[in-house]
């Protein structure tokens, strides 16, 4: 099984720290790939990987463009038709494990039923749906077994889990 | 009939030095783990410091079985001892040598354990 993740620091040695953290290939945002929260960076793109980040309210129209890959959800609410819009679009919904890792206990149980409930519906529907760490330090980075225990937690399907921390192979 | 007791071994690996056999650091992640495992997975687990490896490295022992909720409870853990740090957890073995093997390998490659 090869596992990917989504990282925010540059490490000093991107290979090294894959094979550190069992992962087949971390990708860097600002080396292999860029995140856009607008429409202006998303039309000027060129060659790398783009993801959209926003409110469920700023996504709908950054993931018409062609160029974006996924999306990055800010927050964790979304509307199902935004879903079904990306699962006809054929891109990755890509849940930052940050969320859940990072907060304080309330906190944390609460963004533990609202992602459990997207990825629920996501199921349902067959949207593609990516686990990725977005770690913006080294105290926030993750290990493939760990991430792949944080995707089971969600979803309570030891293959569906497997299939998130995968997906993101689907857009390198 | 006498039944021996299977454990499997967790390599953790700390972003932070640890001094992981004094007892306020193992005191702290103890009762971070008990925190995030409740106390009937905690029990179960019967976690046990087995070995300090390096300055940021660690092993410990859990019953077979209860290796994962160990594992996932390692990812939650932000602060010990009034210190930010985070914990990955790199390997699971059914013994130490296996980790300790995977860690000398690693080391010659570079990569896992701090100076």
């Amino acid at each position: 099984m090869e596992s990917f993740d989504i990282i925010r620091t540059k490490p000093s040695d991107k290979k090294a720290l894959a094979r550190l953290l069992g992962f087949k290939k971390i990708l860097v945002e600002g080396e292999d790939m860029e995140i856009t929260e607008r429409h202006e960076d998303v039309q000027g793109a060129r060659g790398a990987i783009r993801i959209a980040k926003g409110s469920q309210s700023a996504l709908p129209s950054l993931i018409k463009e062609g160029s974006i890959a996924g999306a990055i959800l800010d927050g964790l609410e979304i509307d199902k038709k935004l879903m079904l819009a990306m699962k006809d679009d054929n891109k990755i919904l890509i849940l930052n494990a940050s969320s859940l890792t990072t907060s304080a206990k309330p906190q944390r149980i609460h963004a533990f039923f609202k992602m459990r409930n997207i990825v629920s519906y996501a199921m349902r529907i067959k949207c593609k749906v990516a686990l990725a760490s977005l770690a913006e330090s080294e105290e926030e980075l993750v290990s493939s077994m760990q991430l792949l225990e944080i995707a089971n937690m969600l979803c309570r399907n030891e293959a569906y889990a497997r299939k998130m921390i995968s997906a993101l192979g689907e857009i390198i | 009939m006498i039944t021996r007791r299977k454990s499997r071994y967790v390599l953790i690996r700390s972003s932070e030095p640890l001094d992981m056999n004094s007892k306020a650091d193992f005191g702290s992640f103890r009762n971070c783990m008990k925190d995030f495992m409740g106390e009937r997975a905690y029990v179960s687990a019967s976690m046990q410091m087995a070995r300090q490896t390096a300055a940021n490295t660690f092993i410990i022992r859990v019953n077979r079985g209860t290796e994962r909720d160990a594992m996932l409870a390692t990812a939650f853990i932000k602060e010990l001892n009034g210190r930010k740090l985070g914990l990955l957890t790199l390997r699971m073995s059914g013994s130490i040598n296996a980790l300790m093997t995977f860690q000398n390998q690693r080391d010659a490659n570079g990569a896992l354990t701090k100076p």
